[in-house]
């Protein structure tokens, strides 16, 4: 390891080597940092057609056969109690992968071409004014040394260990509509497999919100099973991974049942928790963020590798420009968020769509914009223009009749804040927003009294003071046992409420 | 068709079909997605009512929540279909 580089990169998942390889083709001195040693376990299995296309591009096919990677042919959605169903292909070609492999893969390409790697921890950023000039890392040989490596950029591809949000280079680490879900996999073989055109797709189980199962082959015997639940849910499961997955495999889906009848579990449970946030600012002087390092929603529709890739080739590229033209580096830099946040912001709105409105997205996949849904399930969601798929789904998510009738200016914005994010956050069952007497009050009723749920709302007022101020607003939360003590609502804003009615419909909804 | 027409008919099919008789707190602004009223196969038989019904074949752009959102939005929809179909939804 020497004492300076032109790029150090925090993390070798595929953000972090890709971007090494792409920088290192180019002539630059990369170093990668990696705490653990590879191969290593890691989820997001399944890649989408814009990660296909990276790998063709930079030759990986023949390894990604040799490494007996499945083909993966599209995308099959089952419904409630597996009444209906809808196929996406993948439109260009791409794999289901074993992540340890084939990060292991990624890694060492990045090395062949010229990347350093070593392994070691980031401990802390070196900060000289308001740039970051390099990193101060423990080596995994000597893990109570301590060494100094300085850089003219840091790429952070920390994934969710979020470096530089965790060391206040970056923004806070924000938790977003999916946090309170709780994920639990594990591999199997003797799963019943698909044959034919659609052998290796992705199958994607759905109960009801936010209770889903996918079934992902990686291998020609091994298949990564998967249940999501919302964390409330789970506890009423037992709240062990073992009762959940078994409740998941017998209950979940009648199909999923069916196509588990004879599977074996090979591999212990892995558990991930709260896991959707988002880092914003995530690039500044001296250094910027890719992949998971600032933004990760919900895995139901594989995003993470596909993102992860297609933001290290922006990264790259920027690295570049501001290598050559420092002074141009802070619209580099600007540049480069603009774009992330278009693509992350459009897969977030199909994410959310698809959670909001199922039976409209099952639709859309048979209407005219269905080709559009192929496209962005293929994980082209960085183009310049929204395709007129997101266009709609943006606005289904953004409209709302509540709002509009909340006097306009800063009460209105306010509350159409609160509908996007938290119409269907679970946990908070209505909101309601009084604007009189020049005071905004914002009242939540909470399903629940859960510590995590709390965090979430703290953090989020805390967003709310900044983009809004913090005078004359105020954020009380109810939680059932303290209904009693609410004031009246009648003459207050309603911005969503969700609360089960009375009779038959409440047990509808 | 007059809008009153429009309305009782929805409102009907509604409470019987996807209520199963049951009318409850139900009104014009009721929102029927977030209470679940309309999942997929509701979806696929309201459009065949609508069309039965009113002679009015729901464009794919139509099918949005926004238009499925309340019997009032549904009602607008329909009423705009049956003015020539502009589709402002």
């Amino acid at each position: 390891m020497r004492d300076r580089y032109d790029v150090i990169i925090v993390g070798a998942g595929p953000a972090g080597s890709s971007s090494a390889m792409l920088l290192a083709e180019h002539g630059l001195s990369v170093l990668v940092i990696e705490r653990d040693e590879f191969p290593r376990y890691h989820i997001g299995e399944s890649l989408t057609g814009t990660a296909g296309d990276f790998l063709t591009r930079h030759g990986f096919v023949e390894q990604m056969a040799a490494l007996d990677f499945p083909s993966k042919p599209g995308v099959k959605v089952i419904g409630r109690e597996a009444k209906n169903e809808f196929y996406v292909p993948v439109p260009r070609p791409t794999w289901q992968v074993r992540r340890a492999e084939f990060d292991d893969m990624l890694l060492k390409r990045a090395i062949s071409t010229g990347a350093e790697h070593v392994r070691a921890t980031a401990k802390t950023p070196i900060v000289e004014g308001e740039r970051v000039v390099g990193v101060c890392v423990a080596l995994a040989s000597e893990p109570s040394s301590s060494r100094e490596v300085r850089c003219s950029l840091l790429i952070d591809a920390s994934g969710q260990g979020v470096f530089l949000s965790r060391e206040d280079i970056a923004g806070p680490r924000r938790v977003a509509a999916f946090n309170r879900q709780i994920a639990l996999y594990s591999q199997f073989t003797g799963v019943e497999a698909e044959l034919g055109e659609r052998a290796n797709m992705t199958i994607l189980f759905y109960r009801d919100t936010y209770h889903w199962s996918w079934m992902i082959p990686i291998s020609s015997t091994v298949t990564s099973i998967g249940i999501v639940l919302p964390t409330s849910s789970y506890k009423l499961r037992g709240g062990t991974a073992e009762a959940a997955m078994q409740w998941g495999l017998a209950e979940l889906n009648p199909e999923l049942t069916r196509l588990t009848r004879a599977a074996v579990q090979i591999e212990g449970m892995q558990v991930s928790r709260n896991y959707s946030y988002q880092v914003d600012p995530f690039v500044g002087p001296g250094w910027l963020c890719v992949g998971d390092s600032h933004c990760f929603t919900d895995p139901i529709f594989s995003f993470g590798v596909s993102i992860a890739l297609i933001e290290a080739q922006r990264a790259a590229a920027t690295v570049l420009d501001a290598l050559v033209n420092p002074a141009r580096e802070t619209e580099f830099l600007a540049d480069y968020a603009r774009y992330c946040n278009a693509g992350q912001g459009r897969a977030g709105e199909l994410i959310r769509y698809f959670w909001k409105f199922p039976a409209f997205f099952a639709y859309m996949t048979r209407s005219e914009m269905g080709q559009d849904l192929v496209w962005l399930l293929a994980g082209d969601l960085f183009s310049v223009d929204p395709l007129p798929a997101s266009i709609e789904m943006k606005r289904s998510l953004e409209e709302s009749p509540a709002i509009d009738q909340v006097p306009e200016g800063r009460a209105r914005n306010i509350a159409a804040r609160i509908y996007q994010r938290f119409d269907f956050f679970q946990g908070v069952d209505a909101a309601f927003l009084d604007p009189r007497g020049g005071v905004i009050r914002v009242f939540f009723i909470l399903t629940e009294d859960d510590v995590d749920l709390y965090d979430s709302l703290r953090d989020f007022e805390e967003q709310l003071i900044v983009d809004f101020g913090r005078e004359d607003l105020a954020v009380f939360s109810f939680t059932p046992d303290l209904l009693d003590a609410m004031p009246p609502l009648a003459d207050t804003f309603r911005i969503f409420d969700r609360r089960p009615r009375s009779g038959q419909l409440g047990s509808l909804a | 068709m007059q809008a009153s027409e429009i309305h009782e008919a929805l409102r009907s099919y509604i409470i019987e079909t996807l209520l199963h008789g049951e009318a409850g707190e139900l009104d014009d602004e009721s929102p029927l997605l977030e209470w679940g009223v309309i999942d997929s196969l509701a979806m696929v038989g309201l459009l065949a009512f609508i069309q039965a019904k009113f002679g009015v074949r729901v464009p794919d752009r139509d099918v949005s929540p926004r238009n499925f959102a309340t019997i009032a939005a549904l009602q607008r929809m329909i009423l705009r279909e049956l003015a020539g179909g502009s589709s402002h939804a």
